[in-house]
């Protein structure tokens, strides 16, 4: 592990996902975080492993939901894909995650 | 509930195992598939599992984490609901009450029916195998007679198909032992008596077989309340004599507390068949019979076995029996068999009452639904799911039922014990009955299934709410006239229910109405009853008891006050005996039998109830003796059918193997009960009768009960040792004979009751609700000029239109139902139009009113304020 990657910010990783399932549409868990690393160009430290509690969670928010298909690999697995109230939720954060980084970044321009 | 609660945990258990494995499941496919592409960009099959494992993190961390995750959200979401639901529902304390009020009258209704049913009807009855118990009865059904004696020594022989076989016969003895001479109630009965049961004696031992016959039979067994009561709870008492009846008996056995059987009666004493002359005569039919079937065999076999003994008897010496016919009943029928459809019927009701309550409320959930779409909107908005928002909904509808619930089960306890202790006092296992663990039960379910059954269509309704519309427009104004329609055919439903419930209740006060003013055939004002009985060691020879009679007699007669004194073996209405009599030659051509009444009667007995007689002449002192002629007077109903050609006075018929004259015809009188019809009698000087025990009826010039004390005294003045039961007046017997109808019109009438309140709070709140609704445009169309009259006018009719669905719907539901409570109708028929007309009009009436006092208030409207209302 190089010293240039970065922890998942705390909080984001249901922001990644859900932005990733709207972009890709239905996936499967381990595309879900090959893509998350691949967009975060590996400066990201994932835990590929985290994602599953965290798609436990979306799921019985009602954000996401499952269905049963088969891999690559020929295993039977789950895919994942957005809701409605996924979608709606998704613009929430993305609006949270920008009225904060704004207002960090006031903070931070003021301070210099 | 163990098994319940098991189920549950078993459920828990096999949840988590799937999610484990799936989870486990796609550890393993993420893994191959990251080993995969490692392989793919190059890397050694040992390097890429290797590099898979690194960049998926530690294993059991994350399923962990899984594992929390899931469980946590779960319950959480459960407790966040009921917090959320608990917060609302006190924002809303009006609402809040008349909601679980509603509900728990309710579910409080419904459990206190149940534990009355679930006693009386549906636990079977506290005998080993009690399936296999049966009451026999000679005749077929509908014509069931007591047995005669001749008749239980043959059933005897069914042995193929009886294991165990008894004839028991209620008596009632005097117990002389202590200072106060007390008259008890008790059982004479065969050998085997409590081996049909399986009953065995907690103290002593039971009958033996060889003790009802005579000279072994003076024993007796106390029941453990008479032993508590009278002999303190000595446990000495077994193997020592106590002086009953007049003799003394040896205690052998001590039964345990309260069987069923037992309420009415306190002891039990052999029945001695062998010698008695009563037993030797097939036409007496006096004997109550039980037997245990054997195992396997059906109630239908039974009745075969018993049919083909009694045939053969009947071919073998034909002059010995009228018929063969038999009739079995399963013995839990026979304790229950004349309460079991009117408890149905009760139940239904009271269901009933249920639906309403239930519809009542969805219709306060749809209009608070209204009322609270932008509240779901904006949850909506904010992420939530429709499933999410419904469950919400659902956990507040259950939490409002669960309230109703807890609230019900408290009426229900406090109900049932005022339901078997005020009123239903005669129910068959009245003491089984009460709010116990299956009551509970039913209690939570009626609560749970009304939660969702009421809450689902609200909850459903709210939750697809449309959210721009509601956003934009405000609540007011978008879904109203949807959920108008729903509540109205709310509203439709249960006005059409409480229709049926009204027009049942309705036809129940014309029967007891019809039961009050029909006569007898006697005349029940200003007279007094009571039993008096002796004992058979005090006055041991015929003529001594005549004597007494005699001398009592005329001992009344001569108090001020009382007019005439009359005795009988029973009272009317109360008891009586069945025999069968031959008319015309013996074994000839034109002898007819009947199946009659008999009464042996002393004093001015017809004087005394005001029976007419219409023909011929009453008992005098001549007749009553065993000297006489023997003389006999018949109803007027059976001297028609007796002597269809000719006078019956001056014939002759036959009845207990004598020949007896008839010198009289007196009126028709219904003996077994107003609603019963008329009963055939022939009445018989009571010399002729061995004259034990009688029933005094006098006839008062002042209030009956106000000579109780003096009647009393004027009998222990005649013998210090003689008891005296049953004081009362006939008015309180005839009475009596219909109760179980009151009981009937009492329920029936306060469900009926419940339910017409519960409709109108339905109307009213779903009008106030319209009115509240509309408020702008009422105002608008005010300030346009529109007449009061107008607008309360146009209100009306709108929930006049409902009113009148209701009633049309629930006019041809109770036309349907009515049939099905024909038989406790008396005088009066299921459809009967005033009745009818009578409910509906009352219902109308209601509604009327439920209409007008939101409409009144429309027009109150102040136009400036209606207009800013929004």
């Amino acid at each position: 592990m190089s010293k240039n990657k970065t922890d998942v910010p705390h909080g984001t990783l249901d922001l990644l996902i859900l932005r990733t399932l709207e972009t890709m549409g239905t996936m499967h868990g381990y595309r879900i975080a090959r893509r998350i690393e691949q967009v975060s160009e590996n400066l990201l430290r994932l835990n590929q492993g985290s994602i599953y509690p965290a798609l436990m969670r979306l799921e019985q928010e009602g954000w996401i939901s499952t269905q049963w298909g088969v891999s690559e690999t020929k295993r039977k697995v789950k895919f994942y894909s957005l809701t409605e109230a996924g979608v709606r939720q998704l613009r929430i954060e993305i609006a949270n995650w920008e009225n904060t980084t704004a207002l960090v970044a006031r903070f931070l321009g003021a301070a210099s | 509930m163990k098994l319940r609660s098991s189920m549950l945990r078993l459920y828990g258990l096999m949840r988590k195992r799937r999610l484990d494995l799936e989870l486990d499941n796609e550890i393993l496919a993420h893994l191959e598939l990251a080993e995969r592409d490692a392989i793919a960009a190059g890397m050694s099959p040992e390097g890429a599992r290797h590099a898979a494992r690194r960049s998926f993190g530690g294993i059991e961390q994350m399923k962990e984490e899984h594992r929390d995750s899931r469980s946590v959200l779960w319950i959480e979401n459960l407790l966040k609901d009921v917090r959320y639901g608990l917060a609302s529902l006190w924002r809303n304390p009006s609402f809040t009450a008349v909601a679980v009020g509603v509900l728990a009258l309710g579910i409080g209704a419904n459990t206190a029916m149940f534990s009355l049913v679930d006693g009386v009807i549906l636990r079977p009855l506290p005998f080993n195998q009690s399936e296999q118990l049966v009451q026999l009865w000679e005749g077929a059904p509908g014509t069931e007679m007591r047995a005669s004696g001749p008749t239980f020594a043959d059933w005897s022989e069914a042995d193929t198909a009886l294991e165990n076989l008894a004839a028991y016969s209620p008596t009632a003895l005097n117990l002389s032992d202590k200072s106060m001479p007390e008259r008890l109630r008790g059982l004479r009965v065969s050998a085997e008596y409590l081996e049909v049961f399986r009953l065995r004696p907690m103290l002593g031992r039971g009958f033996r077989s060889e003790e009802d016959q005579p000279g072994n039979d003076k024993v007796v067994i106390l029941t453990s309340g008479l032993w508590q009561r009278s002999f303190g709870g000595a446990t000495d008492l077994v193997g020592r004599t106590i002086q009953l009846g007049g003799e003394a008996r040896t205690v052998i056995g001590i039964l345990p507390a309260e069987p069923v059987l037992l309420v009415e009666y306190e002891f039990l004493v052999p029945l001695v068949l062998a010698g008695d002359a009563r037993a030797r005569n097939s036409d007496t039919h006096w004997l109550r019979v039980v037997a245990r079937l054997k195992p396997g065999v059906t109630f239908e076999q039974a009745r075969t076995a018993l049919s083909t003994v009694m045939e053969n008897k009947v071919r073998t010496n034909p002059q010995s029996r009228a018929n063969a016919a038999i009739s079995v009943v399963p013995l839990n029928v026979q304790m229950t068999g004349e309460f079991r459809p009117k408890l149905w019927i009760l139940s239904c009701a009271v269901g009933f009452v249920l639906l309403i309550a239930c519809a009542n409320v969805a219709g306060l959930l749809l209009a608070r639904g209204t009322a609270r779409q932008k509240e779901i909107a904006i949850r909506a908005a904010l992420g939530a799911s429709r499933w999410r928002i419904v469950r919400q909904l659902l956990t507040e509808n259950l939490l409002l039922s669960l309230f109703g619930g807890v609230i019900g089960t408290l009426l229900a306890s406090w109900g049932t014990e005022a339901l078997v202790h005020g009123i239903a006092i005669e129910l068959p296992r009245a003491a089984e009955i009460g709010v116990d663990s299956r009551a509970l039960l039913f209690a939570l379910a009626t609560s749970l299934v009304t939660g969702v059954f009421f809450g689902l269509v609200p909850a459903w309704q709210t939750g697809r709410a449309d959210l721009r519309g509601v956003i934009t427009k405000g609540a007011a104004a978008s879904r109203v006239t949807s959920v108008f329609g729903l509540r109205g055919g709310l509203i439709v439903g249960e006005i059409g229910l409480a229709l049926m419930l009204l027009t049942g209740a309705g036809l129940m006060v014309r029967s007891l109405w019809q039961l009050t003013t029909t006569s007898p055939g006697f005349d029940a004002k200003d007279t007094l009853g009571m039993s008096v009985s002796l004992d058979g060691t005090k006055y041991p020879d015929h003529e001594r008891r005549v004597l007494f009679w005699d001398e009592l007699a005329q001992r009344l007669e001569s108090l001020p006050g009382v007019e005439s004194v009359g005795m009988a073996g029973g009272l009317p209405m109360n008891e009586w005996n069945n025999t069968t009599i031959r008319v015309g030659e013996s074994a000839g051509e034109s002898e007819s039998q009947h199946s009659v009444d008999y009464e042996y009667i002393g004093g001015s007995y017809f004087h005394v109830l005001r029976i007419p007689v219409l023909h011929g002449r009453a008992f005098g002192r001549g007749d009553n003796s065993r000297r006489s002629p023997r003389t006999a007077i018949l109803s007027a109903s059976l001297a028609r059918k007796a002597f269809p050609d000719n006078d019956a006075v001056g014939q002759h018929v036959t009845v207990f193997g004598e020949s007896w004259e008839v010198i009289g015809v007196a009126g028709d009188v219904r003996q077994h009960g107003i609603d019963q019809g008329v009963r055939d009698c022939i009445y018989l000087p009571q010399a002729f009768s061995d004259v034990g025990s009688r029933r005094v009826m006098m006839r008062t010039e002042v209030p009956p009960l106000t000579l109780a004390n003096t009647v009393r005294n004027e009998v222990l003045s005649l013998d210090p040792n003689q008891p005296v039961s049953n004081l009362r007046t006939l008015e309180q017997v005839v009475r009596g004979s219909f109760a179980d109808r009151r009981l009937m019109l009492t329920l029936l009438g306060l469900f009926a009751g419940a339910a017409l309140l519960l409709a109108a709070i339905g109307l009213y709140g779903m009008m106030a609700f319209a009115v509240l609704q509309r408020t702008r445009e009422i105002g608008i169309r005010m300030a346009l000029g529109a007449q009061h009259g107008d607008v309360v006018i146009q209100i009306i009719r709108k929930g006049m239109t409902l009113a009148f669905l209701g009633v049309t719907l629930g006019i041809a539901g109770a036309f349907v139902l009515t049939r099905l409570m024909a038989h406790l109708l008396f005088g009066v028929a299921p459809t009967d139009p005033a009745t009818f007309a009578g409910a509906a009009l009352l219902l109308m009436i209601v509604a009327l009113l439920a209409c007008w006092l939101p409409a009144r208030r429309a027009t109150k409207v102040d136009p400036m304020i209606a207009l800013r209302a929004e």
